[in-house]
């Protein structure tokens, strides 16, 4: 098979790559979606006072989240939550949500301590003020804290994104179904075209690679964005 | 209390092991002016911050306006000391001795303890705070407090700094809020500065700002922690003279400085802070022009 062979081939199936680009990145943006509302919620618990038995129990149960999935592979993440879905619920016409939900669990704990470190670079005095005016502690965290937080990991957070949008390739080891259909993620999708096609399998391999480059491309330009954005809120 | 709208009774803090505050009692009256001088590390912003409870009484009560702010201090109410078990076995044991001398004992001993003092010092306890007790984000709202640092909210404009907390604690709409807002920063000439953010403002601008931001609350009394020492010289005129503007005015003030001028011309009392206790308190005149205590003499010589 000549190159320009190959490359008819991979046009051919533009549209099933396509496809699967779309599962890769839906997977990923609800991942972290999930991801940093649960990082806000575990930091806010691990950040909080400890006046009472129950933010004590809470924090226990956040650091053991944090330290377990911190402490533990992606991809066994994953096939724990995939089989266990298999074993639950037998019959999942659409399985979207369980990568969905494993890797913003995953992502979650990470998420977790980037805000967390967000929190504690933030001025003290931020939350005296707060609080001498009568505010909460939560409304305090929510309307002046979080947000300052969050402007100083901008740049981890995207970090840790862009981890996480490379990492759902890893979904390839389970089966995705829509509907009862099986559908691939982008590297499924490479994957199962190469056995196919076992002559084009590299050019499909590099084709993936270079749509993932072109995402984490984006989200950088798009990080840039924001920062500068958010930068020009203190002029 | 004893008609102060804040009163401070036997306060002790400790930060660890490091006893910060020995016992300080004070009152403030309404419409009264009251500087605070004393040495670094006398303690001054200590008592300051528990008058709102940034820090918490480690013993002792703060009451605002008739309000108990912090948990009842046992000690200092003879009525649920006698209501003790403690109380009831020495009085038993010493056949009608006198029971001030009792008290005394007890207080000096700090031979309560809670867990074993019966059911009615646990009643009088419970019914005493129930019947003052005033929650503590509900008195922060009624007390301003203005920091050395200023501590403006760096995410949001001046206004919304202003607006925030009367808005979020439902004590103003946002439309009264704005214009409350916008007619203390006609007060002080920052009107252009309403949508700005705070990195982009002066050192005195900003805590002009914060003063306002303060006096958008409608408070009963407003607390300065040094409040001019963070600025550049050149600054300071005009946050002392938005003061002097307030006590005219007839703002209750508590102030921590250093700015002796300041205590001179607008205070009605100074109090003395010397290793965690008011060693000497009276009116200007009286602590300028005639110290009692070796440690204000000492002080003044330093600072005059
Ligand atoms: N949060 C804290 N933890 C531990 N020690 C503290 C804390 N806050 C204050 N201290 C200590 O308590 C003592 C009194 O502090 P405080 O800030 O009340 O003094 P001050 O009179 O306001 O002094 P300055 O003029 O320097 O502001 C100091 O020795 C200080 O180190
Ligand atoms: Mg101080």
């Amino acid at each position: 098979m000549t190159f320009s062979e190959k490359i008819a081939k991979l046009w051919d199936l533009r549209g099933l790559f396509g496809e699967s680009l779309g599962y890769s990145l839906l997977i990923a943006f609800g991942a972290v979606v999930l991801g940093f509302i649960i990082g806000v919620i575990l930091a806010v618990i691990r950040i909080a006072p400890k006046t009472n038995p129950v933010i004590k129990a809470l924090d226990k149960i956040a650091v053991l989240y944090i330290t377990v999935i911190r402490g533990t592979p992606t991809l066994v993440q994953l096939l724990i939550l995939y089989n266990s879905v298999l074993v639950w619920f037998k019959r999942m016409p659409t399985n979207l949500l369980v990568p969905i939900i494993a890797f913003g669990i995953n992502s979650g704990a990470y998420m977790a301590e980037i805000i967390r470190s967000g929190i504690s670079a933030v001025d003290v005095g931020q939350m005296e003020a707060g609080r001498s005016m009568g505010l909460s502690w939560l409304i305090t965290m929510r309307r002046v804290i979080i947000p300052q937080a969050i402007k100083t990991v901008v740049p981890t957070i995207f970090n840790e994104i862009i981890i996480l949008v490379k990492e759902t390739s890893v979904v390839s080891y389970i089966v995705l179904k829509v509907n009862s259909i099986q559908k691939y993620d982008l590297l499924g999708m490479a994957e199962k075209q190469g056995l196919a096609t076992p002559a084009c399998y590299l050019v499909f391999l590099f084709f993936a690679a270079l749509l993932y480059l072109t995402i984490v491309m984006l989200l950088t330009f798009l990080q840039h964005l924001i920062e500068r954005r958010l930068k020009k809120n203190e002029r | 209390m004893n008609g102060n709208l804040i009163e401070v009774r036997g306060l002790y803090k400790y930060f660890g092991k490091l006893q910060v505050l020995k016992g300080v009692s004070c009152g403030i009256k309404k419409g009264e002016r009251v500087v605070v001088l004393g040495a670094s590390g006398s303690g001054k912003s200590t008592m300051l911050r528990c008058m709102n409870l940034l820090e918490k009484p480690t013993y002792g009560e703060v009451w605002l306006d008739g309000n108990l702010l912090t948990p009842v201090d046992p000690y200092l109410h003879e009525e649920i000391i006698t209501a003790s078990r403690t109380y009831k076995k020495m009085q038993a044991a010493s056949n009608g001795a006198d029971s001030a001398e009792l008290i005394a004992e007890i207080k000096k001993e700090d031979l309560l303890h809670e867990k074993h003092e019966g059911a009615e010092y646990a009643r009088k306890m419970k019914a005493f705070f129930r019947e003052h007790y005033l929650d503590e984000n509900q008195a922060r709202a009624k007390v301003g407090m203005v920091f050395q640092h200023f501590n403006l909210f760096n995410n949001l404009t001046v206004l919304e700094n202003m607006t925030l907390a009367p808005v979020e604690l439902k004590l103003k709409t946002k439309e009264e809020a704005e214009s409350k807002a916008m007619e203390l920063l006609s007060m002080i000439g920052l009107t252009d500065k309403a949508n700005a953010y705070p990195s982009t403002l002066s050192g005195g601008q900003k805590q002009r700002i914060a003063i306002v931001r303060s006096l958008c609350m409608d408070p009963q009394v407003m607390l300065f922690d040094e409040p001019t020492s963070a600025l550049d010289p050149e600054m300071v005129g005009e946050v002392l003279d938005l003061m002097k503007r307030l006590a005219a005015e007839g703002m209750t003030m508590v102030v921590v400085t250093h700015e002796i001028g300041f205590a001179r011309e607008v205070a009605d009392r100074v109090l003395f802070m010397a290793d965690g206790l008011i060693a000497e308190s009276g009116t200007p005149d009286e602590i300028f022009g005639a110290p009692k205590c070796e440690r204000l003499r000492t002080f003044l010589s330093k600072v005059l």
